[in-house]
């Protein structure tokens, strides 16, 4: 199965796809429930995204922000054409109170001078006060094999006293200079930090690559199941028709005809639902509500051939409970309708039916 | 709030144009109008980006006197308000590369938290952890979108780039914040 990429993800939340596309990535969602998870986890990112980066202040708010924009002290001078600017005030000039942008007011001259300033005294800081080496006393036999010879990696050395080349042969080693043991330095505390500190933090590590985890398979991915899903789809076909063969048939809606026909089970489910949705609508009670969204969702296996009747049955199951919780609100009743309005925003088009579920999702979150 | 629709309003083309030559001649009253119509989409850009009420509306502030004393400077037959958010936008980007190294604020979650409230929590901070390591103009796409909820043409139109670029920003924007929102879930599955 080719899944939708992410742009295209993006593009259809944004309500950007044309219709043809958006039906497509529709019927894609429908069926994949891997793209469907990636898709509500988008739009419940974007939910978190609008608490983190928004902020509506009060009106009063700008009109004092709007009262305090910095327009030069003159009222009659022609300000686009004068040549000072806010933003470069002169240096020393001392920022609002208040204003935790007024960095950006300092000219540039009194960055480098600062900077020059803090480069020379720390220039002459440290020739006043670096460390003393100590004299290196050595013999010039010594200085003249430590200047060849690495002192750590070198082998014990033979030295000829008698560097003249000669014709004889080359006569014992006189003298033997074995390097000493150099101890290995301390690690400096500084460098360890230095290091510590250029060393790639978790936040800008590669993260792991991820393994798929088994995950269980939702209620919402029984009413959508693709083939391969068959046998929880029969399985929960047969508690329907089992459940209306043990109740009673359904008394006929008013003005409505019922067939004298065999008993159709996928018939009766959805007239009960719109009988306790009607119920609901004349009685108003919360009860009734509850009963009219657990009746719906008993329906929506019947109605799953389309996005378009789902749609509408996820949208008589959502709102049937949030009518519930508007009645009555309980907390079982109000995350009953947040998932509801969930699933109910899986398949709702963008527009008026989209903006209708996020309403809900507003008003039962606060 | 109506999330469907974009929240900017746009002044009548010839209306602006007007303004701003009127402002260009001195006229005070016809910049504070503009000002007027334009600072609340600006502030909430700087807010976007900065994540601090008073930088933001320091940056607002800024943007809209930089954008007084430079009006002569603006681009011939560009519009004004793209100019002035892309005043607002180089301020609030300068001011979030200086304060790169703070850390952002702690989501609070209370003691008797539930188990989905304290992932909730623990997904928004990562969320706002990850949103600094954005790149500006993913930052810029993203905030016009979800804050304004302007349209990938119009948010394209502001940030002078063709349209795929800008669902191209979106995309990629989300993904990242995605991809570090699981990541702080599974290590936090981990660490229970």
């Amino acid at each position: 199965m080719i899944h939708v990429t992410l742009p295209q993800l993006c593009a259809y939340i944004d309500g950007e796809l044309a219709e043809a596309s958006a039906e497509l990535v529709r019927r894609h969602l429908s069926l994949c429930l891997e793209c469907t998870e990636r898709f509500a986890l988008l739009e419940a990112q974007d939910e978190v995204l609008l608490r983190i980066l928004g902020d509506d202040p009060e009106e009063e708010f700008f009109r004092s922000l709007s009262a305090s924009i910095p327009l030069g002290a003159s009222a009659t001078a022609e300000p686009a054409a004068s040549s000072v600017k806010p933003s470069r005030p002169r240096v020393g000039t001392k920022g609002r109170e208040g204003d935790r942008a007024s960095i950006f007011r300092v000219a540039p001259t009194a960055w480098i001078a600062a900077a020059v300033c803090c480069i020379v005294a720390g220039s002459a800081a440290w020739v006043a006060f670096r460390p003393k080496a100590p004299a290196l006393v050595i013999s010039p036999m010594q200085a003249a094999v430590v200047r060849r010879v690495p002192l750590e990696a070198a082998p014990p050395l033979e030295v000829e006293v008698n560097p003249e080349p000669t014709s004889e042969p080359a006569p014992e080693p006189v003298a033997t200079i074995a390097p000493e043991p150099v101890p290995a330095p301390a690690p400096d505390l500084a460098v360890a930090e230095v290091v510590k500190a250029l060393a790639p933090t978790v936040e800008h590590a590669i993260p792991p690559t991820r393994k798929p985890k088994p995950k269980p398979v939702p209620e919402l991915f029984v009413e959508r199941a693709p083939q391969h899903f068959l046998p929880v789809r029969t399985i929960i076909t047969e508690t329907i028709v089992s459940s209306q063969a043990e109740s009673p048939a359904p008394a006929a809606l008013p003005g409505t005809v019922r067939s004298n026909s065999a008993f159709d089970p996928s018939a009766a489910l959805l007239h009960d639902a719109r009988s306790a949705s009607l119920e609901a609508a004349r009685s108003k009670l919360p009860a009734s509500f509850d009963k009219s969204a657990d009746a719906w969702e008993r329906a929506l296996p019947l109605v799953a051939k389309t996005p378009e009747t789902l749609a509408l049955a996820r949208r008589e199951v959502a709102q049937s409970r949030f009518q519930a919780w508007a009645a009555e609100p309980t907390e079982a009743r109000r995350e009953a309708a947040i998932a509801s309005a969930r699933h109910y925003l899986l398949y709702a088009a963008p527009g008026p039916e989209r903006d209708q579920a996020w309403t809900w999702l507003g008003r039962l979150k606060h | 709030m109506n999330l469907s629709e974009s929240r900017l309003i746009w002044l009548e083309e010839s209306e602006e144009r007007g303004l701003v030559r009127s402002a260009l001649q001195g006229n005070r009253q016809a910049f504070l109008a503009l000002a007027d119509h334009y600072l609340k989409p600006v502030y909430r850009l700087a807010f976007a980006l900065t994540r601090d009420r008073n930088v933001a509306a320091g940056i607002a502030r800024e943007a809209f006197g930089r954008a007084w004393f430079g009006l002569k400077g603006m681009p011939e037959g560009k519009r004004f308000f793209p100019w002035v958010l892309h005043l607002a936008r180089n301020l609030s980007v300068a001011y979030a590369r200086r304060h790169a190294g703070e850390l952002p604020d702690v989501v609070p979650v209370a003691e008797d938290a539930s188990a989905e409230e304290r992932d909730d929590a623990a997904r928004e901070q990562a969320l706002r952890r990850a949103l600094r390591a954005l790149r500006p103009d993913e930052q810029t796409a993203l905030a016009l979108r979800i804050v304004e909820r302007l349209s990938h043409a119009e948010i394209a139109a502001l940030l002078d780039q063709p349209a795929v670029i800008a669902l191209a920003r979106l995309a990629s924007a989300r993904g990242y914040l995605t991809q570090r929102g699981n990541s702080a879930a599974e290590e936090r599955e981990g660490a229970a």
